[in-house]
């Protein structure tokens, strides 16, 4: 028996032609884009010149991330509540007696939560100091928006697609994954520097994070290989910020400067999530198209074996090679992530967590190991459950 | 009782070398010009300074400033920041400089002028002294905005669930709309759990602040024993914090140590404690009444870094009959009120001298003394300086020690210097001393909040320490 509601029974179904992505995705993704960018120079902003106000460009670019799909899909929701046809109205859900299409629910969601973090963040300047860090309690806050921002953006062009059947939008669908995938990386950034890829921690926090995006993408996507397109597009973002970001020239304005910069410090280099997107894409291209609960359970196993047993070595190796006088140039910047708030010295191109006397002594031991595998299990489940809705999403 | 806690709360718990007296003054040359400057530092770390630079000669054109640490001083410090003439004053300047680490700092003060650039130095401690709890109405506010989010979230859950992945114009089913309720039911569960995480995680960084960053001076204990029939202060400082950095003489001391009755402040000494080893000082108490006195104690570490540390003891009555000051500069007063009285006010020293208060106005106290003939005494160095000053509130909730130069320790003002000359190579000189006028005493200063005060000023005059003392309210 079905409950009453307002909705029309006798609505057609959008045809292909109709459900074609409509001319203001291509907003919705640059003001996604708009988010990790400005996040990615608000942290250069902070390495290299240290002082800032709320009105600094990177933090204007960020809230504009924010702000352009908020404010957007506020105007979709009020467009599909009071002006839209019934097709619009009947591809929309309910939410306190409005109907907008479940994406733009989100994105104003995350909006208003990045804008619940700024007076957030200000108290807690005033009340602890300028958190020089990114993980804190308002900024975890505002990731949270972010990351629902970016989330409204990709419900609402993977609605669109699974309503036309076709895979059209698909390159926007899976450049917005990809933007979630470095928001991810770029929140992870404290326990990312190559000269963690030997920790415990940065296993164990990669394998509870990763996978769940790669995967869902993997699930969620019409593409052929939708992890490892994600993984290229966070590289590819990382990449040129790594290139741009030194082309100009900066100086630190706070003391004590311990590193003199000359020039906007760029981000430490991406993770080679290719690799193990690949894998992933692999498994499940390969045993992965069908779904049930303890099929995806067992999935989800095989996907966090395969997920570390590349992801591991990969970093393990190239961390190395990140750590050597060889990544020393503009491609890979080694070290040149460094703030001026920062001795130099030989640590910025040494492993860190690896000496028994020291208080972060975390290897990656075998027990590590399978914490780490459990956490990349229970992210991949997740992943897997959240992929199979997302590929049934119709509103 | 509350607003009180949270007033509480959110008054500086000290202020490192002064009790409850944050703001810095500091009144000097730079080069050519006189400047008279006030730091009010910031009370968390990093956080920002507001600087206020008066040009006392009013020749002064453009004022910038910048922040050296003592470890890294000029060379690891920015370029200079312009400070922007105040609107309606044209010998005021004011600029605000960010400090980011704790821990002494030296603010350089560039001014430009007809006779060229003069440079002076103001030695501030940058540590975090406030605790404060999140007003009321923000919190509401606060709290409101992210329950109608979480609120809003549990319902986007069961949107999700209920009508998501439905074709277009398809109703729900009763199922989907009872799994749709699971869902949220679910869904607050996992919100729950993260906002549990999320208060977790504030809380444990709030410990770490209270803990770890929030400034604590070193634990000071004081007792009194009886040596050779005198009595004899012993001073036991604790470092919990363990900084282990070596104490450097201020004006030729290692302490200085100020002891007042509480709470009628009517009587007054200013010692000077011997070294016995790194935690304990000690020396001989003059003939003081009984009664419980507060004990403050400053010192200032080889960084610049400076604290008044606080004991509280209680002085037996003494039936010694000789008296041997541990240091020749030590001095003390005893007296319930100033003998003079009317306007000015006036305080009849031991030797015939009279000190009178000029007046206590635009963040200048100003005194002088004068002879039986009204002819201004003259006035020897002592311990370096024209005059000392102490100001305490009779809330005991203020302490401050100062000089006619201001608030700021002489000695981090020299250290810094020297290390400028050593990492450099070139000359730096900083004057801090003596001011040129000689008949009139004044101590740069704004008393921090309103309330009654009594005010010690110490002056040398024929070899005799004598002490002047006057009561003000500040409104």
């Amino acid at each position: 028996m079905q409950t009453a509601t307002a909705i029309p029974s006798a609505i057609p179904v959008q045809t292909a032609r109709e459900a074609v992505a409509p001319w203001y995705f291509k907003l919705l993704v640059f003001g996604a884009a708009c988010i990790p960018v400005g996040a990615l120079w608000d942290i250069s902003w902070h390495t290299t010149i240290g002082r800032d106000t709320f009105w600094t460009p990177a933090h204007i670019v960020t809230y504009m991330g924010g702000l352009i799909p908020g404010l957007f899909c506020g105007w979709l929701a009020l467009k599909t509540h009071f002006w839209g046809g019934a097709e619009e109205r009947a591809a929309a859900v309910s939410f306190w007696g409005f109907r907008a299409p479940l994406g733009a629910w989100i994105a104003i969601w995350g909006c208003f939560t990045m804008l619940l973090s700024a007076p957030f963040d200000d108290w807690w300047h005033n009340t602890y100091g300028l958190d020089v860090e990114i993980l804190s309690p308002p900024h975890a806050v505002l990731a949270l928006g972010m990351f629902h921002v970016a989330l409204g953006v990709l419900l609402l062009m993977l609605s669109v697609q699974n309503r036309s059947g076709t895979s059209d939008g698909q390159l926007l669908f899976i450049l917005t994954g990809g933007i979630m995938l470095l928001m991810a990386a770029v929140f992870l950034t404290e326990k990312s520097f190559p000269n963690q890829h030997r920790t415990a921690e940065f296993y164990k926090a990669s394998a509870l994070t990763y996978p769940l995006y790669l995967v869902t993408l993997a699930r969620a996507s019409k593409l052929r290989w939708p992890a490892t397109t994600a993984s290229a597009i966070y590289m590819g973002g990382l990449m040129l910020m790594i290139w741009i970001l030194p082309l100009f020239s900066a100086e630190p304005k706070l003391a004590p400067i311990y590193n003199p910069i000359d020039r906007m410090a760029p981000p430490a280099f991406p993770l080679l999530l290719v690799v193990p997107a690949l894998a992933i894409d692999l498994t499940v291209r390969l045993i992965g198209r069908k779904s049930g609960w303890l099929r995806d359970t067992l999935l989800a196993v095989v996907i966090a074996i395969a997920f570390l047993a590349v992801f591991v070595p990969t970093q393990w190796w190239f961390s190395k090679f990140m750590l050597s006088p060889s990544a020393d140039n503009w491609f890979f910047a080694a070290g040149d992530w460094a703030p001026y708030s920062s001795r130099p010295g030989p640590w910025i191109m040494e492993y860190w967590g690896l000496d028994p006397e020291s208080r972060r002594f975390d290897p990656l031991t075998w027990k590590q190991l399978f914490r780490a595998a459990t956490c990349a299990f229970i992210s991949a489940r997740i992943g897997l459950a959240f992929g199979a809705w997302m590929s049934r999403v119709k509103r | 009782m509350r607003i009180w806690l949270a007033l509480l709360l959110l008054w500086p718990l000290a202020a490192a070398a002064h009790v409850g007296s944050p703001n810095i003054y500091y009144e000097g040359s730079a080069g050519p010009y006189a400047l008279q400057v006030i730091v009010r530092p910031p009370d968390v770390i990093p956080g920002r300074a507001e600087i206020s630079v008066r040009a006392l000669d009013g020749n002064v054109q453009s004022i910038s400033v910048l922040p050296a640490r003592w470890d890294t001083g000029t060379k690891g410090a920015p370029s200079a920041d312009p400070a922007k003439p105040v609107r309606g004053d044209t010998n005021l300047f004011s600029a605000e400089l960010w400090l980011m680490n704790s821990g002494a700092y030296n603010i350089l003060i560039h001014a430009d002028g007809p006779a060229g650039r003069g440079t002076t130095v103001v030695p501030i401690n940058a540590v975090a002294t406030a605790r404060r709890v999140m007003p009321r109405g923000f919190g509401a506010i606060l709290g409101t905005w992210a329950g109608v989010l979480v609120l809003a979230l549990v319902c986007l859950v069961g949107a999700a669930v209920r009508e998501s992945v439905l074709p277009p114009g398809e109703a729900p089913t009763r199922k989907r709309t009872w799994l749709s309720r699971g869902a949220m039911v679910a869904g607050t569960f996992v919100i729950a759990a993260g906002l549990w995480g999320g208060r977790a995680w504030w809380n444990l960084v709030d410990r770490d602040y209270r803990n770890n960053r929030l400034y604590r001076a070193d634990d000071l204990k004081a007792t009194v024993t009886t040596n050779a029939a005198q009595l004899v202060l012993k001073l036991r400082r604790t470092n919990e914090r363990g900084s282990g950095r070596s104490l450097v003489p201020e004006h030729g001391k290692l302490m200085h140590a100020f002891v007042v009755r509480q709470p009628a402040l009517d009587a007054f000494a200013h010692l000077h404690p011997l070294r016995i080893d790194d935690q304990n000082f000690e020396t001989t108490l003059p003939p003081l009444p009984a009664g419980n006195y507060k004990v403050y104690a400053d010192i200032t570490h080889s960084s610049g870094l400076t604290h008044t540390l606080v004991a509280d003891v209680a002085l037996p009555a003494s039936d010694a009959t000789a008296f041997t000051k541990a240091d020749e500069d030590d001095s003390w007063v005893s007296s319930s009120s100033p003998a003079g009285s009317g306007a000015p006010k006036t305080c009849l020293l031991p030797n015939d001298f009279t000190m009178q208060q000029v007046g206590i106005e635009n963040a200048r106290m100003q005194f002088k003394v004068v002879d039986n003939d009204g002819k201004p005494a003259t006035l020897e160095p002592y311990m370096t300086m024209q005059a000392h000053a102490v100001v305490h509130s009779h809330d005991a909730t203020v302490f401050t020690h100062l000089h006619p130069f201001g608030t700021v320790s002489m000695t981090s003002q020299q250290l810094f210097a020297k290390r400028e000359r050593e990492r450099s190579d070139k000359p730096f000189e900083v004057v801090c001393g003596l001011p040129t006028r000689t008949d009139l005493i004044v101590f740069p200063y704004e008393f921090p909040k309103p309330g009654a005060y009594r005010v010690w000023v110490q002056v040398k005059i024929n070899g005799q320490i004598v002490t002047g003392f006057f009561d003000h309210v500040a409104s």
